[in-house]
Parts: structure tokens; C-alpha cells; sequence
């Protein structure tokens, strides 16, 4: 979707991805996983997957910058939004190996989710086998399904953790990981 | 390994496995690619958590470093100059 909502944190600030970040798609998603989609395997596919994401309504994509010096460290997504009623996915999350980006990339994810777009409730399906992402959503504080639903990957039907955060439990997931957020962006401007 | 090296490792380890809920005492070291529970959050925590226990500061890009109690260990020993 070409959407135009950008959002700032305490040290990093969410923007639209544009066709221009094609390379840094592909470099950050070769660079972790594994992801339920494959993803383009090159700036060429990945062009042209944006250039089709850019018609599609209900999906905002994200690149997660640094704010002291503006470096893509992170990318996330909200998409398959119902606007009836009010809750969409969100994914395509990854982070640079070795940058801090990931607690405030959600922060600002829900932030936008819940601030911005109005919804009522957010899910997110993360590969079992991704064990330190699910891990990372469970710290965060959102409500993990009890059953495993299964999705596909790579053309095979895998087992995935789905986590879901609702407009109630927004307020206190906000309250856990700000305080963190405020500390790493101190740190990023000492450095 | 020093005496005061050797009980930074001991405190080390016990911080990360309460911040990990793991049982507790640690008797081996925790290294975060083996732990899943070690997760982006969790990795924030220790950090901050060590830095206030030991009354020292990691630059942000020596977090991923720490990532291990012996990693951790050492450079907590190296700030206090153990």
C-alpha cells in the first residue's frame, strides 16, 4: 500500500518501504529466519513484489531506521487489515544481526497498530522452529493461542505460534517495553 | 581464572538464568544461541540488568557480544579490572 505513515520513537523511527529498498529487503531477510514466506531471492523479484504491494490496500510495510543516523535496521508489517473489524497481522519482521532495533520496531509497530490505525486487535504467526522470536513475543507480553496452527512455507505445511495483542492489553505491553526502549536510545546517542 | 573473575562468572550466571527462568543454580555457562528463551527482550534485560548489578556500561555496539556467560563474564571482569 503507498501509504505515507511514518512514526518516531525514542531511537528508531518507522517509515514506508519504497521500491528503492529492494536490496536492503533482500539483504536483511537473507540475513535471519527462518520466515513463513520465502521472500524475492533478489532486487529484481524484490522490486517487483513492492511494486505489487504498493496496489494492495491494507498492508503498510516499514523500514525501522536508526534515528542518529538514519540505518535501515529493521523492517515489519501490518497487513490482511479488516477495517470491519478493526485487526490485521503483522510480520515480516526482521532485524539487522547485531542492532538493537527489534524492541522499539515493535513498540512502534503497536504503536501504529493501535495509535494510528485504530484497530481493535493484532495477530502475528511466527515458525515454531523460530523458537527465539516466539520467545520474544511471549516476553513482550502477548497472548500466545493455545493450539499451533499450521501454515505453509516453502510449499510444506508447517507448525506456527500464533500471538495475539488486543487494544486492552496495549497499555501494558507499552508500559514493558518503552522503559527499555528509552534506555537503548540513550545509548545509541552516546554512541 | 582469578578468584574475582570466577565469582563474576558464578553472579553472572545466576542473573541471566532468573532473568531467563531457568532453574536455578546455573551450574554450566548459558550461551544465547542455545537458549530460546534468550530472546531480543530477554537480551535487553540482561544488559541493563548487569549494568546496574555491576555499576558498569556496554556500548550499544558491544550488546551482541554478550552473548554468552563467559562472554559476559569476561567483560564485566575486564571493566572492573579483574
Amino acid at each position: 500500500m503507498d501509504h505515507d505513515i511514518a512514526l518516531r520513537g525514542h531511537g528508531y523511527a518507522l517509515r514506508p518501504v519504497r521500491p528503492e529498498d529492494a536490496a536492503l529487503i533482500v539483504a536483511l531477510r537473507n540475513d535471519g529466519g527462518p520466515y513463513i514466506n520465502r521472500g524475492a531471492q533478489d532486487e529484481r523479484e524484490q522490486r517487483a513484489w513492492i511494486s505489487r504491494y504498493l496496489e494492495r490496500e491494507g498492508d503498510y510495510y516499514f523500514v525501522a531506521e536508526r534515528m542518529r543516523d538514519a540505518r535501515p535496521d529493521g523492517l515489519a508489517a501490518i497487513y490482511d487489515v479488516d477495517a470491519q473489524a478493526r485487526r490485521a497481522e503483522w510480520g515480516r519482521f526482521v532485524v539487522r544481526h547485531g542492532a538493537n532495533a527489534a524492541v522499539e520496531t515493535a513498540l512502534l509497530v503497536y504503536r501504529c497498530a493501535f495509535e494510528v490505525l485504530a484497530l481493535e486487535s493484532l495477530v502475528c504467526r511466527t515458525l515454531s522452529a523460530n523458537a527465539q522470536v516466539v520467545a520474544f513475543h511471549d516476553s513482550c507480553g502477548l497472548a500466545r493461542a493455545p493450539a499451533e496452527v499450521m501454515v505453509m512455507h516453502d510449499g510444506v505445511t508447517r507448525p506456527a505460534v500464533e500471538h495475539r495483542l488486543d487494544r486492552a492489553g496495549w497499555p501494558a505491553v507499552e508500559a514493558k517495553l518503552a522503559p527499555f526502549a528509552q534506555r537503548l536510545a540513550a545509548r545509541m546517542q552516546d554512541g | 581464572m582469578s578468584a574475582d573473575a570466577g565469582a563474576i562468572e558464578l553472579e553472572v550466571r545466576s542473573l541471566v538464568a532468573a532473568a531467563l527462568k531457568l532453574p536455578a543454580p546455573a551450574r554450566a555457562p548459558i550461551a544465547r544461541e542455545a537458549c530460546a528463551a534468550w530472546d531480543s527482550l530477554k537480551h535487553v534485560e540482561i544488559v541493563f540488568a548487569l549494568e546496574d548489578r555491576f555499576g558498569v556500561q556496554f556500548d550499544e555496539d558491544e550488546f551482541p557480544r554478550l552473548d554468552s556467560t563467559s562472554a559476559i563474564a569476561d567483560m564485566v571482569a575486564a571493566r572492573l579490572g579483574s
